[in-house]
């Protein structure tokens, strides 16, 4: 994230003129305008003592965090929780779903259902009219027909039309490197792509290693987790003034023999998420996906959920979530 | 809404004079008397080990009122995590409400109307910051002036956390070390602290800022080992050319004057994958000013922090 550079059209008073003196005293971001003297300002700017005082206050109020008392914060009411469908996954958020404004990850080993999980959620989100869900997919996953089969599988029958216009209010958008996607997400925070009478309630990423294994091989971590720290700000800001829900999918990695330097957050079963120390304290919660023994003769696959990391939920609780054709139950 | 009028000079001379009083916050973490303006205090810690939470439960006495046990002064959080729970803070101020007020006012306290009331009053004493960047975090800095002399009894400032941004300042062009960053803005809080008389609190991650900085902190899978280690290399050769490494590990130690460690105590428990999962023990190892050194116990539930008693 650049710093802003200082353009005149931040304020009245910051003609071209007086940004072309500011320019050839080095002085190009708004940062170091406000951080300087007011003395030598005046000096290059030429601009009145009062003038200078009154652009930096307008700067500084302009690009600083908002400041709100906590009685209003954050909105009044409170919008309710999203329903992920399962009823036990429901119990285990506590609030009865999924918190709008909260960052959640799902993480597991591979084949621990993670995706399908996730659309789950999804279907289940747009079954309410004017809810949106995108889903960001780039491991070529998603299936509209897993979809529309949970979607159908609803005690509920939707007539055609209804299943037809649900189908629709999920979006799918392909993403295969890094700089798109934290791209996607400053576009959707600033609210474009969602129509006129709908509302975002839900984005689910699906999956962030399959992006930054591209930097595998890079001689410095730098850049990827100058784009981890982009992205998780970026989703920060969607979730909380948006009020949306973010689920991101996260693999779980194997701890290799000998590699105990700088100690890592091991989950119940040993393993570690993927992505690095930095990301461990990224989203919010964190739910670890497990693969449970069969049930013998059942054709359904049981799985287990626990909160691994939460901020609000207590760690080591876990249900049970039974996964069939038709979705998770 | 002023009862008096008065020039901007006496303002903020009133302010910036401040008490010397020392604000007893919290007697469990600070059993000596309290903290004093113009202080700095970290608060570092693995993820999950509670640390936005324990920022939560001294906001909670900072801001309610004296006869619940509080000490009804203002406090200012600037988020960078978005980790503030309204819920979480709720149930953290009712848990104080009934366990710490006053025989008078508890005998009222069967009405959940006057809960409501008392924990409504008190959130207005708290003010919230999102940043959601390096440059939002930079500037709030700066605004805080303002909301100083606008709100005279906000008294403590909040910081979760200072290690948000660092890879937004540590680019490939610009490298700087953890310690470098931390120990920057150390003193821009220190001095703040300091010139308005306010406390001070910050957290961390505990492996920020340490010796062998980056590595680690992205891996892309297991064999990326090598990957972490070449990036810490990488970096703490280039500091060499950065500043006259006087050690900078001393130098950030000076600013900080008291120092909150929160670790999870690993609980082999007998039953392994069990359903009823045995409560997850936390210490948190604090470092006055004075070097006094000592440890307490904790737990957490739906109520907040809970403190073993030793």
């Amino acid at each position: 994230m650049a710093a802003t550079q200082l353009t005149a059209d931040l304020h009245p008073l910051l003609t071209e003129y007086v940004i072309k003196k500011l320019q050839k005293n080095r002085l190009t971001t708004v940062y170091s305008f406000v951080k300087v003297e007011a003395e030598q300002l005046l000096k290059i700017t030429n601009l009145p003592a009062e003038s200078i005082v009154l652009v930096k206050n307008h700067l500084i109020d302009q690009f600083a965090g908002r400041c709100q008392n906590a009685q209003s914060y954050p909105w009044q009411p409170a919008p309710s929780p999203l329903s992920t469908g399962v009823p036990s996954l429901d119990a285990l958020l506590q609030g009865g779903g999924l918190l709008p404004g909260h960052i959640y990850e799902l993480c597991g080993e591979s084949g621990t259902g993670k995706t399908l999980l996730s659309l789950t959620m999804a279907s289940n989100v747009v079954k309410q009219p004017g809810s949106m869900a995108y889903f960001i997919d780039t491991k070529c996953d998603f299936s509209g027909r897993k979809v529309q089969q949970i979607l159908d599988s609803d005690d509920r029958k939707l007539s055609e039309q209804e299943l037809g216009h649900a189908m629709a209010r999920v979006r799918v958008e392909r993403i295969f490197s890094p700089d798109l996607l934290v791209q996607t997400v400053e576009e959707l925070a600033a609210g474009r792509y969602v129509d006129e009478g709908t509302n975002l309630k839900l984005l689910i990423i699906d999956s962030l290693p399959s992006l930054w294994y591209l930097y595998q091989d890079a001689q410095s971590s730098v850049e990827p987790l100058g784009l981890l720290t982009k992205l998780i700000c970026s989703l920060r800001k969607l979730a909380a003034q948006r009020a949306v829900a973010v689920v991101l999918i996260n693999l779980t990695v194997r701890v290799v023999e000998g590699m105990t330097e700088g100690k890592r957050k091991l989950c119940p079963n040993g393993n570690y998420s993927a992505l690095g120390r930095y990301w461990e304290s990224a989203p919010g919660t964190r739910l670890l996906l497990e693969r449970h023994e069969h049930h013998a003769g059942s054709s359904a696959r049981y799985h287990t959920v626990q909160v691994w990391k939460s901020n609000y939920l207590r760690s080591g609780e876990r249900v049970i979530v039974r996964m069939t054709e038709s979705g998770d139950r | 809404m002023c009862d008096t009028i008065e020039s901007a000079f006496v303002a903020i001379s009133r302010l910036a004079s401040g008490s010397e009083a020392t604000h007893n916050v919290d007697s469990v973490l600070f059993p000596d008397g309290g903290l004093r303006p113009g202080e700095l205090i970290e608060i570092s810690g693995d993820s999950n080990s509670g640390k936005s939470l324990l920022c939560l439960e001294l906001i909670a006495r900072i801001i309610l009122p004296t006869s619940c046990g509080g000490l009804e002064l203002g406090a200012v959080l600037i988020d960078c995590e978005n980790s503030y729970s309204k819920t979480v803070l709720l149930s953290i101020l009712e848990k104080h409400i009934l366990n710490h007020a006053e025989p008078a006012l508890a005998s009222t306290l069967t009405d959940p109307h006057l809960l409501e009331t008392i924990q409504r009053a008190a959130l207005s004493r708290l003010h919230l910051i999102t940043c959601y960047s390096l440059e939002q975090f930079e500037f709030s800095l700066l605004a805080l002036p303002v909301l100083f002399v606008r709100q005279p009894e906000l008294t403590f400032v909040l910081i979760d956390s200072i290690a948000t941004f660092y890879w937004t300042k540590c680019t490939a062009k610009n490298l700087i070390r953890q310690d470098t960053y931390q120990k920057a803005h150390c003193k821009t809080l220190s001095r703040l602290a300091g010139k308005w008389k306010k406390i001070v609190l910050f957290t961390k991650p505990s492996h920020f800022g340490g010796r062998q900085a980056s590595g680690r902190d992205f891996e892309a899978n297991s064999a990326a080992g090598a990957l972490s280690l070449d990036g810490s290399t990488q970096a703490s050769s280039f500091a060499g050319q950065l500043t006259p490494s006087m050690s900078t590990a001393s130098s950030a130690v000076s600013l900080i004057d008291h120092r909150i460690e929160l670790t999870e105590i690993d609980n082999p428990s007998p039953g392994g994958s069990e359903q009823g999962s045995a409560d997850q023990r936390f210490s948190a190892f604090i470092t006055m000013a004075d070097k006094q050194q000592y440890v307490r116990f904790y737990l957490i539930d739906k109520y907040g922090i809970n403190w073993i008693e030793a």
